[in-house]
This record gives structure tokens, sequence and C-alpha cells, in this order.
């Protein structure tokens, strides 16, 4: 059963979600197929640059998956409970003690721009 | 022909009649030889040999194990430390790993030798080895052929006889289909039995770490090794494993094996008969056969592509130009930063999964996909659970077809999807699952599939031993003609 947004719950959502709600995946139509601008929403949401050619390719192989993927809509689950993981007893938790990090500079030599100790990105703020 | 088996390396080097340097020193040739295959990402012969020389010193000192010496490899995507490990990615093509995986320190500490880092599909995700960008792995029993995937070269380099041992993971099959592809005996172990440390992360609730080896003994021999409580990883499942014999001793005369017909229907033609053998095999052991349907594993394949999507476009959302990986050249903005060094460092199938991904966790689609696969996921759960109170183990194909031309599927998502069709059930469920070669179809190798309830990884080990015992399949090697272009 696909949920469709409502006004009322759209005005609960935290950030995050909003932010998913305003690009709006649910204000498409049943998506029989996942034209081209559905796969630039889709990019924009997974942080991917997408070239034409790329997306006309996604809007192709995305649409023929989503038909397999549709098969999930008719099985008989009944009231089966969702599984999130297979474990069959929870793992032990190991104790609460902090442990200094001592490599952190060879876990950073792997940036691609640091300045010490920062990680460098673009300006954030105007 | 030298000992190409774990086993026979091993007694070897108990006997005096080899070092670890003469062994090490002989696989870095054989990996060099075999260059075409395209099975390694990166050869370390350096850190290899001083390894070996270490080996030698310790076998001197009497404190030796089983693996001390031995040449051996893993997939790219355990770290090791210092070495490149790049997951087969454009996006980690210059990343060296800053420590050791679990199941990576676990081998250098007995001493085995680790020669390189073999080549997969990016980031595990791909069932022919042609998804890596660094180019194809190929298939040692016919160059023309895929080796599987995802552990494309895990598979390759043991079937090529260059090392007798690697380990790969099995997120929905990717160490069990390049097994049966390549005639080798491969063990994807139950959920949480090895540790998830220092292994990139593709799905992870389905992700496994396990071995590849020709036969069970070795294969035992790694999993004995690799597997156990970790406190690095939050699910690590508690506990040890054994060691390799008794993971190997347990009686298979009396055990039921649950065979449900349908997928044997599914296959191919030219793997119906070696499958067929296979079960009268199992019952010249003493083994009872038991006809039995698993409702819901037939669909595993849409639930899986919900679910392995869903947490890879979580998981991906790492690589974001930032703490590691490639960045773009000059980004106008933060944002402009993500997308474009997301967009340039992923490859084709890598964008495809997480796109499918992010739909299915869409506000609106959550439900429809995400939680209906969960759902679905917990019937194929509850499957396995009723089979089992009938059962001892089950008997599967491993895959549809024998090894298919490269090139043949790479244009055909869904069709490479299909592969993983007897595969996934297993991941979905958490069993441990093995595949062995049960013989030949057209000089390619036909793999089956033993699967085990949570934490008998000895019974399906015992399984396929006893099996390897009375058959020859896991002796036979690619001809002279495919081992050496």
């Amino acid at each position: 059963m696909r949920t469709l947004l409502n006004k009322e719950k759209h005005g609960s959502l935290a950030p995050a979600q909003a932010f998913l709600a305003l690009f709006s995946l649910n204000r498409w139509k049943r998506p029989m197929a996942l034209d081209p601008d559905a796969i630039r929403r889709l990019a924009t949401l997974s942080r991917l640059a997408l070239s034409d050619d790329e997306i006309a390719g996604y809007s192709e192989s995305l649409t023929d998956i989503l038909t397999v993927l549709d098969r999930l809509g008719g099985l008989p689950v009944g009231d089966a409970a969702p599984l999130a993981s297979p474990l069959t007893e929870p793992p032990p938790l190991r104790d609460d003690i902090a442990e200094p990090v001592t490599n952190r500079e060879a876990l950073q030599a792997g940036a691609p721009a640091t300045d010490n100790g920062f990680y460098l990105v673009p300006k954030v703020l105007p | 022909m030298s000992p190409d088996t774990l086993k026979a390396m091993s007694a070897a080097l108990a006997a005096g009649e080899t070092t670890a340097v003469a062994l090490t020193e002989q696989a870095l040739a054989k990996a060099e030889a075999a260059r075409d295959l395209n099975a390694f990402l990166h050869l370390n012969p350096e850190n290899a040999l001083a390894a070996a020389r270490a080996a030698d010193t310790r076998r001197k000192a009497g404190t030796a194990t089983a693996l001390t010496g031995i040449p051996l490899a893993v997939k790219d995507i355990f770290c090791s430390e210092g070495d490149p490990t790049t997951a087969a990615s454009k996006m980690l093509a210059n990343w060296r790993a800053p420590y050791d995986a679990t199941a990576v320190a676990r081998l250098k500490a007995a001493g085995a030798v680790l020669i390189g880092k073999l080549n997969l599909d990016e980031f595990a995700m791909g069932a022919s080895g042609e998804n890596s960008a660094f180019g194809p792995t190929l298939n040692p029993w016919d160059r023309t052929r895929v080796p599987g995937g995802s552990s494309s070269g895990s598979a390759a380099a043991v079937a090529a006889s260059i090392v007798p041992g690697t380990l790969g993971t099995d997120t929905g099959g990717s160490i069990r289909q390049p097994a049966a592809f390549c005639g080798l005996t491969g063990l994807k172990p139950t959920y949480g039995r090895v540790s998830r440390w220092g292994m990139i992360a593709f799905a992870s609730s389905l992700d496994q770490g396990g071995a590849l080896a020709w036969t069970a003994e070795d294969v035992a021999e790694l999993f004995s090794l690799i597997g156990g409580h970790d406190p690095k990883d939050s699910t690590s499942a508690q506990g040890t494993v054994a060691d390799a014999a008794t993971l190997l001793a347990e009686p298979v005369a009396g055990l039921t094996l649950g065979v449900p017909e349908s997928f044997f229907e599914a296959v191919d033609g030219a793997l119906q008969g070696p499958l067929a053998d296979a079960k009268r095999q199992f019952q010249a052991l003493g083994v009872r056969l038991k006809a039995l349907e698993l409702p819901f594993a037939g669909d595993a394949v849409p639930a899986y592509y919900v679910l392995a999507p869903a947490e890879a476009s979580t998981n991906l959302s790492r690589y974001d130009g930032v703490r590691f990986g490639h960045r773009c050249e000059n980004p106008a903005d933060l944002n402009d930063l993500y997308r474009r060094s997301r967009g340039e460092g992923f490859g084709p199938e890598v964008k495809r999964r997480i796109l499918t991904g992010t739909y299915a966790l869409s506000v609106g689609y959550y439900d429809a996909y995400y939680r209906q696969a969960q759902r679905v996921r917990r019937c194929i759960f509850d499957s396995f659970t009723t089979a089992f109170q009938a059962v001892d183990a089950l008997f599967l194909p491993t895959t549809p077809t024998t090894a298919f031309r490269l090139g043949e599927k790479r244009d055909d998502p869904i069709a490479l999807y299909e592969e993983d069709r007897f595969t996934i059930p297993a991941n979905l469920a958490g069993l441990p699952a093995l595949s062995l070669p049960v013989g030949f179809s057209q000089g390619l190798p036909v793999g089956g599939q033993l699967l085990a309830p949570h934490f008998r990884e000895g019974r399906i080990l015992s399984l396929a031993h006893a099996f390897q015992q009375a058959t020859d399949y896991h002796q036979q090697r690619p001809s002279e003609q495919g081992a050496t272009p």
C-alpha cells in the first residue's frame, strides 16, 4: 500500500523528512515508468550528478527493475512482522569504555583535503 | 603438478619439503604469469616475502599454525593496513586502509602470507565480475567466460592455482556463485559469524565474509580461523568457532537432506544431470533425501533488490568527497562537491543501486517496497525455520546456469539479478550456505549448494567433505591451455 503524504502529516515532519517531502516523490502519479524527471529527483536526493545519457539509461533500467520489485505487492505476507536483521540473538555489547584514537593522522591521510586535523570543504556560509 | 591445496602445502611445510619463501615466490610468479585473468588489483611482493621469511622463522621456532607460511589473498573489500583498498571503485582508487580488517588481522596473526588484493564487482555489486572499475576478471576454465561475482578475483586466483585459498564476501551469493562457476568450494557462514570490522560495507544486514578454496577441508581451516566473536563489530555473534577437524567430523550417515524440487526444475538443462547425480551420491553416503517446498524463497529476488540497495544507498552516503575517496575538481559549493564527487567516483551499477535504494526508502514508497520486502524477508526466514524442523540440511542448485560469456548479460541488470535467485534466500535468512563442485557440463564446473540452520557450518562442511571423499570433481583443474595463456 502506498501511503500518500497529507499536509497535516507533512507539517509535523522532522527537517530531513520535510526535505524528502519537498522533493515530493509521492506527488508523482503511479510510477509505471520512472521518467527522466523522476530519475533527476532521485539523483538529487542521492547527491549524484548524472549526465543526460545516464538519466535516460536509468529511466529505462529502473522502470524494468520496478516491474520485478512490484511482485512484492502481490505476496500473501499476512501480518508478518518486518525483519530487519537475521541475527537470532542480540549480539553481546562490549564494555562502555572510551578508547583514545591513536591513528588520527593515518585516518586522515586518505582525505582529499585536510588542515591541522580538520577536513576542508568549500565555504558554506556566505 | 605442485601442490595447490592449503592442506598439501601445509603438509609440505611441516615436512620441511618446502619453505614459505619458496611457496610465496611461486605464488607471485603465477600471479604475474596470469595477469590476463585480472584476478589481482594489487600485488605486494615486498611485504609478502617479508611475511614469508617471518613464517619460516616461526616454523623453525616450533610455533607454526596450519596457515603459517601459506600464501593467500583477500578480496579488495577487506581493509589491510597500508595497502590500497579500493572495493574495485574509482571512488577509492587512491585510498590506503589505515588498519586491518579483523579477518585479515587473524590471518596475519596465524602467519599466513597475504600476497595481494583481489578484483571484484565494484562495492561487491554484481554477479559476473564485470562491474569492476579496473576491468573484468576472466574465468580460468574458459577465458571467454565470467568467473562469477562479486568475489570474482577470489575465485579466479584459486581456480588458476595461484593461491590455495582466498577470502571473499557474500551479500547475495558473492562467494557461492563464483565458487560454482570456478569449480571451488565456497562458504558463506551464518550472518554475524565472521566480523564485518574493516570489511567495506555494502548491505550491513546481509554482508558476510567467508572463504573459497578447492576443498571443504581447506575452507574449514580458513573459517575456523576468521570466524568467532569480535567486539569491534556490533553485529558479531557470540561464541567461537570450532577447529577445522571438529567442523569436518559431524557424521553424515543418517542425516536428512531437504530437496526443494521447484528449485531444481528452474535450472538450465545442462545442470540437471550433475545435480541429479549429486543427490544420488548423497544417498550413497547414507543421507536421506526428503522432497519439500520453501514457501516465499522463490520470491527472494525482489525482496533482496529492495533491501540491499536500500542499505547500500545509506552505507555509500559516506563517500562524500570529504573524508576519503575521490573529490571532483573545483567544486562550486558543498552540494556540487557531493554530487560531482559521487557522480564521477561511482560506476554505473553502483549508481543504479543507490537510485533504487533511494526510491525504495522515499516518503510514499517506503511501505510499499522497503517495509513489504522486510515482511517477505520474515516469511522466508520462517519458511527455513519450518523446513529445518523436518530436515537437517538443504540441498539446492547454486546457480541457474554454468558460467556465461563475458558481456552476455552486461546490459541486462535483471538477468544478472536473477543469477542470484538460489543464493539470496540464505542471505535474507542469515543461514550458513556452501557451494561445492558436483560435476561438469561441457567442460564447465557445476555447483551444488548446502544450507544448514544458523551456526551449523560444521554440518554442511562435513556433508561437503564426505561428498569430496567419494568424488573427484574438486580435484579437477582447468587445462594448461585454460590456466596459462
